[in-house]
C-alpha cells in the first residue's frame, strides 16, 4: 500500500515537477529546521537530545534507503553518501562517540542551529535531483 | 523606458554631483532562503534588495544601480513576467525604476551592462566605486546550472570577470568589489577580479545564506568621509564578520584582499591552480571539495598573506572546530577519506 502511495505521489511530482521545483530546493534543512523549533520549544535537555537524534537518524536511514533502492542515479548517491557522512558526524557528536566530545546539554539548542545551518550550506555543495529530493521528503513523511 | 522618476531626482542631482557609485546585482533565482536562530525563514535576495535600497536611500552623495535577477514567473500560468528588475538611485532618490528581460543569449550580464550604460554614471567628479554581487558560489568550473531560469546558461569565473571588464570599461577600475558567495576567495577567483577592482571583500569558505550585510554602506558618507576605501573595507569586513560570528554556527570567514599586494602570491600560484582546475575539470559532482590552500602544501609559498586580511572563527561544532587559522585562500581538490581530512587539519595546526 505505502509503496502505490508513493508511486502515486512520485508521479504527480514528475508531471508537476517544474512548478513545485523552486519550492523543493531548501526541504531538507527546513525538516532540520522544524526539529530546531522543536528542541527549542522544550526545556528538557534529554527530550532536546532525543528530538535531534531522531531526526538526525530518519533522514540518514531515508537516504540510505535512496542509496540502496536503485531510484537515484550515481551523482546522487554519492552526493547522499556524503550527506549521510556528515548527518552520522552529528550523531556521533551529539552523543560524544567516535573521538567526538559530546555536546553539552546547555549547547543543544545551539548544536540545532549548526545542524540548520550546515545543512542549508550543504544544499549548495551537495546537488541532489529534484527527483531525489522529493523521495526523500515522501520517505520522511510516509514511512520513517 | 517611463521616464516619471527623473525630473525630482535631476534637481537633486544639480544640487550635489555624487561622490560614490554603486552597483549591485543580487541573484535571486532558485529560491535561495535561510532560517534565523528563531526559526523564521527569510528570502535572502529580498533582504539583500530591501538593504541594498536603504543604501541607496540613505546615501545623498551617490548613484546606486541595483539590478535584481528574479526566477522566471508566468502570470496564469502563461504570460511570462520579466525576470529583472532594476532600480536606479542619485542623491537618495530614485530616478529610474523598471523591468526588463535578463535574455536568453549566452553572456551572463548583457542585459545589466545596456541598462548601466543606459544610464551613465553622472559623477563629475572621480568617484568612489563600489560593485556588489550576492548568489551562489560562482563556479570555477563549467557553471552549468546555476540559473534555473536560464539553464542552458552558464555563470562561472571567467564569464563574471567579463561581465565586470563591460562594467568598468578600459580605463576604470573598482575601488571595491563586495562578492557576497560561498567560496570566493580562491586563487583563480581573486586573480580574474584583480584586473577590474583595487580591493576584493569575499569568504574564502562557505558563506552562510544570510550573506553579508550593508548597514556599514547606508553610512557610507560616515564611516568614509575621506574616501579611504581600503580602511572602509577592513572595518566594514570586520563588522560583517562579528555579525555573522554572533548569528552563525558554522565557520566564518571574511577576507579583505589588496589586489596590488595579493598579486605576486596570486602570480605564482596561477598555473599550478590552473592545473588543478584542469585536473578537476570532468570530475562528477560531489567528488569536488574546497579547503584552506594552506593544507595543500604546493600552495604554502612566501607572500602566501601579503596582502590579505582574514578574519575567521571556526565551526562552534564538528570536526574542525579546533582550527584556529586560515589562509585566506581556499583550494579546490578530489574529496579525500575523511581520516585524510583530519591528519590534514592537525598537520595545519602544527605547521602554523
Amino acid at each position: 500500500m505505502a509503496a502505490r502511495r508513493i508511486l502515486g505521489i512520485l508521479i504527480f511530482f514528475l508531471a508537476f515537477g517544474q512548478a513545485v521545483y523552486a519550492g523543493e530546493g531548501g526541504e531538507i534543512s527546513k525538516y532540520f529546521n522544524d526539529a530546531s523549533r522543536e528542541v527549542k520549544a522544550t526545556d528538557d535537555p534529554v527530550q532536546k537530545r532525543d528530538i535531534l537524534m531522531n531526526s538526525l537518524q530518519k533522514m540518514n536511514s531515508a537516504l540510505e534507503m535512496i542509496e540502496n533502492t536503485g531510484l537515484a542515479g550515481n551523482n546522487d548517491r554519492t552526493a547522499a553518501m556524503r550527506l549521510r557522512t556528515t548527518l552520522q558526524e552529528k550523531q556521533d557528536e551529539l552523543m560524544g562517540e567516535n573521538s567526538f566530545e559530546r555536546v553539552s546539554d546547555a549547547q543543544l539548542n545551539a548544536f540545532s542551529d549548526y545542524v540548520v545551518q550546515d545543512m542549508q550550506q550543504a544544499d549548495q555543495y551537495v546537488t541532489l535531483s529534484l527527483v531525489t529530493i522529493l523521495l526523500i521528503v515522501i520517505l520522511l513523511v510516509l514511512i520513517l | 523606458m517611463p521616464t516619471d522618476f527623473i525630473t525630482a531626482a535631476d534637481k537633486n542631482l544639480k544640487a550635489a554631483p555624487p561622490r560614490s557609485s554603486m552597483v549591485f546585482i543580487i541573484h535571486g533565482d532558485a529560491d535561495y532562503t535561510y532560517h534565523t536562530p528563531d526559526g523564521q525563514e527569510r528570502q535572502a535576495d529580498r533582504r539583500t534588495l530591501q538593504g541594498a535600497r536603504n543604501v541607496a536611500r540613505q546615501n545623498k552623495e551617490a548613484e546606486v544601480y541595483i539590478f535584481h535577477q528574479r526566477p522566471a514567473q508566468y502570470r496564469f500560468f502563461v504570460v511570462p513576467i520579466p525576470d529583472g528588475e532594476f532600480l536606479l538611485y542619485r542623491n537618495g532618490a530614485i530616478v529610474q525604476r523598471d523591468t526588463y528581460w535578463r535574455g536568453d543569449g549566452s553572456s551572463r550580464f548583457d542585459a545589466e551592462v545596456e541598462l548601466y550604460r543606459q544610464f551613465p554614471t553622472e559623477c563629475q567628479t572621480n568617484p568612489a566605486r563600489f560593485f556588489f554581487y550576492f548568489g551562489h558560489e560562482i563556479s570555477e568550473f563549467d557553471g552549468a546550472g546555476y540559473d534555473e531560469s536560464h539553464p542552458e546558461r552558464t555563470c562561472n569565473v571567467r564569464e563574471f570577470s567579463e561581465g565586470l571588464r563591460k562594467f568598468t570599461g578600459d580605463s576604470l577600475k573598482f575601488d571595491l568589489l563586495v562578492l557576497s558567495t560561498c567560496f570566493g576567495g580562491t586563487p583563480y577567483t581573486i586573480g580574474a577580479l584583480g584586473p577590474y577592482t583595487r580591493t576584493v571583500v569575499a569568504s574564502p569558505d562557505n558563506l552562510h545564506l544570510s550573506y553579508f550585510d550593508l548597514q556599514a554602506f547606508a553610512r557610507l558618507g560616515e564611516l568614509a568621509p575621506d574616501n579611504d576605501i581600503p580602511r572602509f573595507a577592513a572595518s566594514y569586513a570586520r563588522h560583517t564578520f562579528n555579525r555573522l560570528a554572533q548569528e552563525v554556527q558554522t565557520a566564518v570567514t571574511v577576507a579583505v584582499y589588496d589586489m596590488h599586494r595579493s598579486r605576486d602570491y596570486l602570480s605564482t600560484v596561477e598555473r599550478l591552480y590552473a592545473r588543478r582546475l584542469s585536473e578537476l575539470q570532468d570530475s562528477p559532482p560531489g567528488s569536488v571539495e574546497y579547503v584552506d590552500c594552506s593544507e595543500e602544501k604546493a600552495f604554502v609559498l612566501p607572500g602566501m598573506r601579503d596582502g590579505v586580511t582574514i578574519l575567521f572563527r571556526p565551526a562552534i561544532f564538528g570536526r574542525s572546530k579546533s582550527t584556529r587559522i586560515h589562509s585566506g585562500w581556499q583550494c579546490c581538490r578530489a574529496v579525500q577519506p575523511p581520516d585524510t581530512i583530519c591528519s590534514d587539519s592537525s598537520e595545519k595546526r602544527d605547521m602554523k
